[in-house]
């Protein structure tokens, strides 16, 4: 994204493959990191162009459920050796009952590691929408959005409406 | 497998915003007397609930050795239903069972409220329903608590709690999208809600990266909770030494019949709710069949499972074991154990007829057969177990008084009262992932 990442042109599309070789073509042109996708369900194909395999998601699944597995040892061996019962000379601390509650806080903390990860990235929370959000696009069109300063519009505009954008708009910030 | 076939994308998918968004418009007046219906019987509920907790458990219609019963039954009855859900939206999305997309909304909802009502159940059995806070937050060791992870009692409450809370972000991450097009379209009181719901969703390349990686990892994570929950339910009983319950069989039977209870709950409340909704474009009767043949196949598992404790009892050569199985199948609650063997592993051989899995109002009726006949495996399990144990002094029936009738139907009420207030607050069917799957079906199409 430029420096004004609110500032760009917006093509809105009704056929999902044309938004496709719209974005394709950007990308083509160095407009790269730029292009931004608004759409319902992505058009197939789309995501693989952003890469969609490097989601840094899957590391807070991992740690999440790392750190759940081992506050469920750490819960059930701590408080069995802090007051701690010896029977028949056995330890306090039995394996087998503490697998299940670190099974548990293992997907309990990996699940709730995932949805922090999920909130992290996407930066989903705030409810504000980007100011070229169209409400269609929750419904059949794709939007590309394209953040480029001033002088590069009239190209990006051009490239969009050849490829079949049925709408453009020029987003100002 | 999708039912909607028209000939653009965008036109399928602006049919079916239009389609599923409009089962949140105005309700009609059968609607509202369900709800005042199921309000009503919540009410009622409370009343008897209040009146237990006043007078103490005995009301309740327990006695020694009798002290688990029709509230462990509806805790167990309530928890297996919640496995549907789950299993539909973690275990069938891993597999890419295609005919999930229509009903995992309905059948994760139907999870969380059901989940929702197990956990009333511990705090009414208790009787002395204010000492329920000695259970949960006092880890380590306070107000003389000792803390035992030894005791399968406490890892259900591990369980429980965590299959909750893995259920609830389930039902919510799937909300996002569905909410940001009620967002979208939406222009009275409810949008601000919306707005918050969706917590910004614009469907972006971030968002989608993030959110379809989120959604697998969820789902891995959720499948082998689905498999431990009722597990752990299972060893409450089976680490016991209570003749009837002292069982290794225990664990994949109980998991089974949840698996089982739970899709025949599914189907009990699609049936009419595709109907009531208008939305038999949506939830065919491909899908209606799909769920119908998990509901045989659960069936024979849990048949299978009754005639091995049957087997295992006559087998093991302990005389106290086959005496409980024996009181089980002819003694006081004959009826039950039969009830639950007709309901559970004779009618849902139907199920083998493409034509019975195929007419709604006969999987419904199944469905319903379905629901009666586990919860009373349940009742089965704990009450003639604990009634008829080792010592012939403590032999004793147990009869539920208007106490546990009033609350069991309560409890009923108070799922269909979530329920209702559901498919009129969110989308019964998730409209991004069911546009998802025409856009696959349309690009494999077109490969």
């Amino acid at each position: 994204m430029s420096a004004k990442k609110n500032e760009g042109v917006l093509g809105i599309f009704s056929d999902p493959d044309a938004s496709l070789k719209a974005v394709r073509k950007l990308k083509q042109d160095g407009y790269g990191d730029q292009v931004e996708i608004f759409a319902a369900v992505p058009p197939h194909g789309m995501l693989d162009e952003f890469d969609v395999y490097r989601s840094p998601v899957r590391f807070f699944t991992l740690i999440g459920a790392l750190t759940g597995c081992a506050a469920g040892f750490a819960l059930c061996i701590g408080l069995a050796l802090t007051w701690n019962i010896i029977v028949g000379g056995k330890s306090p601390a039995a394996l087998p009952p503490v697998l299940v509650i670190a099974f548990e806080l293992t997907i309990l903390f990996g699940g709730l590691a995932t949805v922090v990860g999920l909130f992290l990235n996407s930066r989903l929370g705030p409810p504000k929408l980007h100011p070229a959000y169209d409400a269609r696009f929750s419904e059949d069109c794709v939007g590309v959005f394209v953040a480029c300063p001033r002088e590069k519009m009239g190209s990006v505009e051009g490239v969009l409406r050849a490829l079949g954008a049925e709408e453009v708009r020029v987003e100002y910030a | 497998m999708a039912a909607i076939a028209t000939p653009k994308l965008g036109d399928a998918f602006r049919k079916i915003n239009r389609d599923i968004l409009a089962t949140l418009d105005r309700p009609k007046p059968g609607y509202w007397v369900l709800l005042f219906f199921a309000v009503s019987l919540v009410g009622w509920g409370a009343f008897a609930f209040c009146y237990q907790t006043y007078w103490g458990l005995g009301v309740a219609g327990y006695a020694p050795p009798v002290m688990w019963a029709v509230y462990i039954t509806n805790f167990v009855f309530w928890v297996g239903i919640a496995h549907a859900g789950t299993l539909i939206s973690a275990i069938l999305y891993l597999f890419r069972a295609k005919w999930r997309a229509s009903v995992n909304r309905s059948a994760e909802a139907m999870t969380v409220f059901a989940v929702m009502t197990a956990g009333l159940f511990p705090m009414i059995h208790l009787g002395r329903v204010w000492k329920f806070y000695y259970l949960m937050p006092y880890y380590p060791n306070r107000l003389t608590i000792w803390p035992n992870f030894k005791s399968p009692l406490v890892w259900d409450v591990f369980a429980v709690s965590t299959y909750f809370t893995i259920s609830s972000i389930f039902l919510f991450v799937g909300l996002i999208p569905d909410t940001a097009s009620a967002r979208d379209r939406c222009t009275d009181w409810r949008k601000p809600i919306y707005t918050v719901l969706s917590l910004g969703w614009q469907g972006t390349s971030v968002h989608w990266r993030h959110y379809n990686r989120a959604y697998i990892f969820l789902a891995a994570l959720a499948t082998p909770l689905v498999l431990s929950v009722h597990s752990v339910v299972s060893w409450d009983f089976a680490m016991s030494i209570v003749p009837g319950w002292h069982t290794t069989i225990f664990a994949p039977y109980f998991v089974a019949g949840a698996i089982f209870s739970g899709l025949g709950m599914v189907l009990t409340i699609l049936v009419p709710l595709r109907k009531i909704l208008k939305m038999e474009e949506y939830i065919t009767l491909d899908h209606m069949e799909g769920m119908a043949k998990l509901v045989l196949l659960t069936s024979t598992i849990v048949f299978y499972s009754y005639l091995m404790e049957f087997f295992i009892a006559y087998y093991c050569g302990e005389p106290v074991e086959r005496a409980s199985t024996l009181f089980r199948l002819f003694g006081h609650y004959w009826w039950a154990t039969w009830t639950m063997l007709t309901c559970n592993a004779i009618i849902p051989l139907v199920l083998w007829f493409k034509s019975v899995r195929r007419n709604t109002i006969a999987l419904f009726i199944v469905s319903i057969f379905v629901n009666i006949g586990m919860w009373f495996e349940r009742f089965v399990i704990i009450v003639t177990s604990l009634s008829h144990e080792y010592e012939p002094a403590m032999f004793r029936n147990y009869s539920p008084t208007w106490i546990e009738y009033s609350i069991t139907a309560a409890s009923f009420a108070w799922w269909g009262m979530y329920f209702l207030l559901f498919i009129k607050f969110l989308p019964a069917v998730s409209i991004a992932e069911y546009k998802e799957l025409i856009a696959r079906e349309a690009a494999e199409a077109h490969a």
